[in-house]
């Protein structure tokens, strides 16, 4: 525990760092995009020859994005001009789309001194698409409070907390959108249930967590996606420290996973503890995990293990509590608990999944003391080699109860007690203002960025064909 | 998965509070007008004695806690007696910080606490308030205090509370 208290010191101290301003912008690299920098871009707004009626330009309406957001009304468009903005927008409107006319070019810049590129608070609809946001002591996207959000075609690179971050907020879709360099997740969808959210055709590399959501589920889907190069890849977690514990019912479907040993990211002490685990169920319950691939990490390719919580505020949810909805179980009394609580991952699904050197294990499930056959997690139709416990798909077969007598459930217990002592000797966090990354990819524009209609987020994500997606096969 | 234990922290924080709150509680004790920064009005049964929204208030009607989660207050709406003091302890993993709602960020609180002795000017900074942490203040005037977290809300909404003295 040492370790985590002097990780703790450490981040405190660089956020205090940061609050006196300490931007060193000579200690890290610039992204290869030529992108002029200055205040309010003097860059040439697009060719309109008269306004169009709902379309806010900047620079050439209004200097700032911030000016445009606060003339907008619902159903506006704001198109920003490539350039580099060094501004932290704030959005309160509903239903406005603000859109960036070139993904790589047009630069939201923190300058390691500004707290979010975008911050959506309490307003629902609001779409962002096609613009980078960086340097961000925060996050580079974050919707708060929002009944409907989208974020398409979003890169948020080396930013302090997360990158695209969605918290207390339902009816979202995240979309075409990639996420370097953040201590925590690169993209995060917590406190919510139902979220009714898509993740899809995202990437996530060189975070803490490639994804992270904390008591978050319910109609939450992510598919397609890449998640590489992570301390650990999709973490779905539960912790009395926010609200709506549980975390249940996400659905990982058809995603790349793959390297997530990265020892030299920006961490928090949770990444640390996770680290080299590809798709890792800490504490989460009703997920279920199919048909993703999954190579390459130290620890186990899928696991679901405990989450152990000190200092706890409130007692686990009893399980037929699970299906209560995040604003009732807001009004709930707490009852805080005398010792820390034991979160077990539960009745979690693993099929057709195929996975290929996870050093650990393949596959596995584990807890510090609560009997595995009594947790309900099952595997089924996985290509592996290896599992902890061993043999577990004899063990843990799904659509059967399961049995203390199916086996020997002790054989190769994961002993995820020991990931503790792990962490203690596991690279330590690197600070996010320079942790090296990849050089940022040019990445996929949004389609017709400068003509395409504003279509504010729908409370609706897509319905998802989930039984058509099959396992993607391997990229470099 | 374990998350760092905060607790024997305590002290320190007990110690820097006293730090910081102790020339609250001087300047509110010497100012007993109410505040009035949002224009809100006075709950209807002022008067009572103590009554919460949660059952793990301790009833001795001088000291009551407000958890602080990431990203909510809880209770965000609680009501006391002048004179009680509130604890609010940070038990989440992230810092916050707690800005009466006529204040825009951490600067803007350090300048009120700096120049305003009134008993509107309360509250702590985020470098003040990280995981583990507590802040308590003495409420000794009555009125309603509305407040937030500017790094996860605005007044109103997203992470914010309100402390209603009787
Ligand atoms: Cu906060």
């Amino acid at each position: 525990m040492r370790l985590f208290r002097a990780l703790l010191g450490v981040s405190v101290l660089s956020v205090s760092l940061l609050a006196c301003g300490s931007g060193d912008d000579d200690a890290v690299d610039a992204p290869s995009t030529e992108a002029p920098t200055s205040e309010a871009p003097s860059t040439e707004a697009p060719s309109t020859e008269a306004p169009v009626a709902g379309v806010l330009n900047v620079p050439a309406d209004y200097a700032t994005i911030q000016e445009a957001v606060d003339a907008a009304a619902e159903g506006d468009l704001i198109l920003i001009a490539p350039g580099t903005y060094k501004e932290a927008v704030q959005v309160t409107t509903d239903n406005i789309v603000i859109r960036g006319l070139d993904r790589n070019t047009v630069i939201m810049d923190g300058n390691f001194e500004l707290d979010n590129g975008f911050r959506v608070v309490g307003a629902s609809g609001v779409a962002i698409e096609n613009m980078t946001a960086m340097n961000y002591t925060k996050n580079g996207f974050f919707w708060t409070g929002s009944n409907s959000y989208r974020g398409s075609y979003l890169t948020a690179w080396r930013n302090g907390d997360y990158g695209i971050y969605a918290f207390d907020s339902v009816g979202g879709l995240l979309e075409y959108s990639y996420a370097a360099g953040s201590p925590d997740a690169g993209f995060y969808i917590g406190q919510c249930f139902p979220c009714d959210a898509v993740i899809r055709n995202v990437i996530a590399e060189h975070n803490g967590l490639g994804y992270s959501g904390t008591n978050s589920g319910g109609n939450l889907v992510i598919v397609n996606s890449v998640f590489r190069n992570n301390r650990a890849g999709i973490v779905p977690n539960s912790g009395s420290y926010e609200l709506c514990y549980p975390q249940r019912k996400t659905t990982i479907v058809g995603n790349l996973v793959y390297s997530n040993n990265q020892p030299d990211t920006p961490a928090i002490d949770v990444a640390i503890l996770a680290m080299g685990n590809g798709i890792l169920s800490a504490g989460g319950v009703q997920n279920v995990i199919e048909r993703n691939r999954v190579w390459d990490h130290d620890k186990t390719g899928i696991g679901l293990v405990p989450f152990l919580e000190e200092d706890a505020n409130d007692a686990i949810p009893a399980k037929d509590a699970w299906e209560t909805d995040c604003a009732t179980q807001k009004q709930l009394m707490p009852v805080i608990p005398d010792g820390p609580l034991l979160w077990d991952s539960q009745d979690t699904e693993v099929r057709g999944n195929v996975l290929e050197n996870n050093r650990r294990a393949d596959i596995a499930v584990g807890s510090a003391g609560s009997n595995l056959w009594e947790l309900g997690n099952c595997f089924e139709g996985n290509t592996f080699t290896t599992s902890a416990p061993l043999d577990l798909e004899t063990l843990a077969p799904c659509g059967s109860p399961l049995t203390e007598s199916a086996g020997d459930w002790l054989a190769g217990d994961l002993a995820v007690i020991t990931w503790l002592v792990d962490a203690e000797t596991a690279p330590p966090s690197v600070d996010w203002k320079t942790a090296t990354l990849p050089d940022l990819p040019p990445l996929e524009n949004m389609p017709d960025a400068a003509t395409a209609p504003a279509v504010p987020a729908s409370a609706t994500p897509p319905t998802i064909d989930l039984a058509a997606i099959v396992v993607p096969d391997k990229i470099d | 998965m374990v998350r760092m234990n905060r607790k024997s922290r305590n002290s320190t924080f007990i110690i820097a509070a006293a730090f910081v709150l102790l020339p609250f509680a001087l300047m509110t004790a010497c100012a007993p007008d109410s505040p009035d920064a949002t224009g809100g009005s006075k709950p209807d049964d002022a008067g009572s004695a103590i009554t919460t929204t949660i059952a793990t208030v301790p009833p001795n009607g001088e000291s009551v806690t407000v958890q602080v989660l990431d990203n909510s207050y809880r209770p965000i709406d609680i009501e006391i007696a002048a004179g009680t003091e509130v604890v609010f302890d940070n038990r989440g993993r992230n810092e916050h910080n707690i800005l009466p709602d006529s204040v825009k960020d951490d600067a803007g609180l350090a300048e009120m606490l700096a120049t305003d002795s009134s008993p509107a000017a309360w509250g702590v900074v985020s470098t003040e308030f990280a995981p583990g942490e507590v802040f308590r203040h003495v409420f000794t005037a009555p009125g309603v205090y509305p407040y937030y977290c500017s790094i996860h809300g605005v007044p109103g909404v997203g992470m914010y509370g309100v402390i209603r003295v009787d």
